[in-house]
């Protein structure tokens, strides 16, 4: 009993920590993870064997890490989730190449020429170009280019950059939820649990998908008088930049623009391949080094590794709530409470992931729930799977209702007041919240008439 | 005064802080700059200057906020960011100045030509200071004052490696009770024409 509440007490604690915001979340989970192993796993249970189970080194030299000829749900296994860790890590260092080509401000500039900088298309270009994007590239990244250069293009074309802000934000954690590696959450349950792009895709991506025609309709009507006026100031097209001075070096744009489209073939086809996301990280990130040629120190140190260590402590204290039979206990309350029905299952995860996720960040949220799922469905490996698709689309779009529930939005939200664009709660939520209700109101009814 | 030179005050609510300052930069024939940074900062990048306003020189709420790869929800972080960029701005410039409160101290420290005060006050002469500007009974005035001085300790102390009002922090430290704020002013003056001429 006394290792269950000690695991309880670091995971409870991990989180306050992380929502305080005081020390740097890295530190949080890393601290919390040590504990969890020393004290938990270690003092209480004496278990090296959990020990050396939750660190997981031992599935970097298993093949099937990186190579399933047969890919299927096999199941999730505690402890540190090495293959989200490479692909992430590998994917951090192809975007670093692409944004220092200068890949993500042409792309941009490209997308407002093609529509003549006129405000309605040009809304709905970057919503639709913000999705598209997140589904291959984290929504950070995408934010980052996508927020700093509508307030750009604001300034010359005198429209208010907030609105287009908001719907990119949304429409790039949408576009996230859509496939594995949108968001974290996502490629957390879909390595743990085994699934595919392609399983993705076909589920989520679909939901997703009818979100996306639902938000462009929403943030349209929500702001089509200000879109309007912006058409009736006199616009300098003359005086815009050209989508080509975005371009730093022709080199390096061809190479990065090569990489993300084997990136996109690999992720597409990795059931069929073989490869494992774990693979395709490791292998775009040295090819990404090897063609950067005098540039492999600046990527490298540019690489976000903070985010790197709060996944491994993230996943250690994870890992000690699973090896403590916490999240069995979870489990088995919410299939007491759903009576065993799969659409009330289905509708807890949902909404409950989706309000979670709204406040705290959905990455722990999504890690701690796989293992509750997958004690739900038991053996049942369709019941699973619903579970797991409620789980993200429940994490993924809470996480779009306020400020903080996600990070492009503390991104974006952040490169616009740097520009002295404050979006306060108040604005965030007042277009926001009625988006998120909307799209989760889509997936639970997609969940139910589909799978239940 | 061809050398450039940087007052930056900072203030106990009711101390005349604000008053201080403005007979200084008249008597130094130099820009004042106060909350009036704000605006600068509006004009500057176009937008709403009520709108920053609301966020300046208060520290950020202990939650509800979120920090990821070095961007933050936290908007008094980004307006105190914008003031204390423009701070700086101005001090390359190589514009002479007198600035109140903004941590200025703090983010203009280790330049040359900048001179540093605190001002501060008896507290009954605060109060009264306040209960006559403001038209506010003892009770509210000390109600007010307390407040203003905990929300600028806070700012202060959360963006400044130094503490609010501690004499370490500051080339001179001065109780306007004595002097009142024109007699305050003017050794200030000269304290300052002392420090230029000691420069050159």
């Amino acid at each position: 009993m006394v290792a269950p509440i000690a695991a309880s007490v670091i995971f409870v604690a991990m989180f306050i920590l992380i929502v305080t915001d005081k020390i740097e979340r890295h530190i949080v989970t890393l601290i919390c993870g040590l504990l969890t192993l020393a004290v938990v796993l270690g003092i209480i249970l004496h278990s090296p064997s959990a020990i050396w189970s939750t660190i997981n080194l031992s599935s970097l030299v298993d093949a099937g890490f990186w190579y399933t000829p047969l890919a299927d749900g096999h199941g999730g296994h505690s402890g540190i989730d090495w293959a989200t860790i490479i692909f992430i890590a590998g994917m951090m260092v192809m975007v670093e190449g692409m944004a220092k080509s200068g890949f993500f401000r042409w792309l941009c500039m490209w997308l407002a020429k093609l529509v003549n900088y006129r405000s309605a298309p040009l809304f709905i270009a970057f919503m639709v170009m913000s999705a598209a994007l997140a589904m291959f590239i984290d929504s950070i990244t995408v934010i980052l280019f996508l927020a700093a250069i509508t307030i750009e293009l604001a300034k010359l074309l005198k429209f208010n950059p907030v609105p287009m802000i908001l719907a990119e934000i949304f429409c790039a954690n949408l576009g996230g939820s859509a496939t594995m590696c949108g968001d974290p959450p996502n490629i957390i349950i879909g390595s743990a649990l085994g699934y595919s792009f392609a399983d993705f895709l076909t589920n989520t991506g679909l939901i997703a998908g009818l979100g996306l025609i639902a938000m462009v309709i929403y943030f349209y009507l929500t702001n089509r008088k200000a879109l309007k006026d912006a058409d009736k100031v006199e616009k300098d097209i003359c005086s815009l930049p050209s989508p080509s001075s975005a371009i730093i070096n022709m080199r390096d744009f061809v190479i990065s623009i090569i990489i993300f489209l084997t990136a996109v073939v690999l992720l597409v086809t990795h059931a069929q391949t073989g490869l494992s996301v774990a693979t395709i990280g490791l292998g775009i990130a040295v090819i990404t080094l090897v063609c950067a040629g005098q540039g492999v120190l600046e990527i490298i140190k540019k690489v976000d590794y903070k985010t790197l260590l709060f996944f491994v402590g993230l996943f250690i204290v994870v890992g000690g709530l699973e090896q403590t039979g916490v999240l069995k206990i979870i489990a088995d309350f919410i299939a007491n409470v759903s009576g065993g029905n799969l659409m009330v299952m289905c509708a807890i995860v949902i909404w409950v992931s989706a309000l979670a996720s709204a406040f705290v960040d959905n990455i722990p949220f999504a890690a701690t729930m796989v293992p509750i799922i997958t004690s739900l469905a038991g053996a049942d490996g369709t019941i699973l799977a619903t579970l797991a698709w409620s789980l993200a689309m429940g994490t993924d779009i809470g996480g779009c209702a306020t400020p903080i529930g996600a990070s492009a939005n503390v991104v974006g939200t952040s490169v616009a007041a740097k520009s002295g664009y404050l979006i306060g709660w108040g604005k965030f939520c007042k277009q926001s919240v009625p988006a998120t209700i909307i799209v989760l109101i889509i997936s639970t009814v997609v969940i139910f008439l589909r799978y239940c | 005064m061809s050398k450039q030179f940087i007052v930056a005050i900072g203030r106990e609510f009711g101390s005349g802080g604000k008053h201080i300052g403005r007979a200084l930069a008249k008597k130094l024939k130099v820009n004042l700059y106060d909350r009036n940074i704000v605006e600068k900062v509006a004009a500057e990048m176009e937008v709403d200057a009520d709108h920053l306003k609301k966020y300046e020189e208060k520290k950020r709420r202990p939650l509800f906020h979120r920090s990821v790869a070095g961007h933050t929800t936290a908007l008094e972080d980004h307006v105190a960011e914008l003031q204390f960029g423009y701070i700086k701005r101005l001090a390359d410039s190589g514009e002479s100045f007198v600035i109140v409160g903004r941590c200025a101290e703090d983010v203009l420290r280790g330049r040359e030509g900048l001179i540093t005060i605190f001002i501060t006050g008896d507290r009954e002469y605060r109060i009264n200071r306040v209960m006559k500007q403001f038209s506010l009974s003892h009770a509210a005035a000390i109600e007010k004052m307390d407040r203003h001085d905990r929300t600028r300790k806070a700012y202060h102390n959360h963006y400044s490696s130094g503490k609010w009002g501690d004499a370490k922090n500051y080339d001179l430290v001065i109780s306007s009770s004595h002097l009142g704020t024109e007699g305050t002013a003017e050794f200030i003056a000269d304290y300052i024409e002392r420090r230029i001429k000691a420069a050159e």
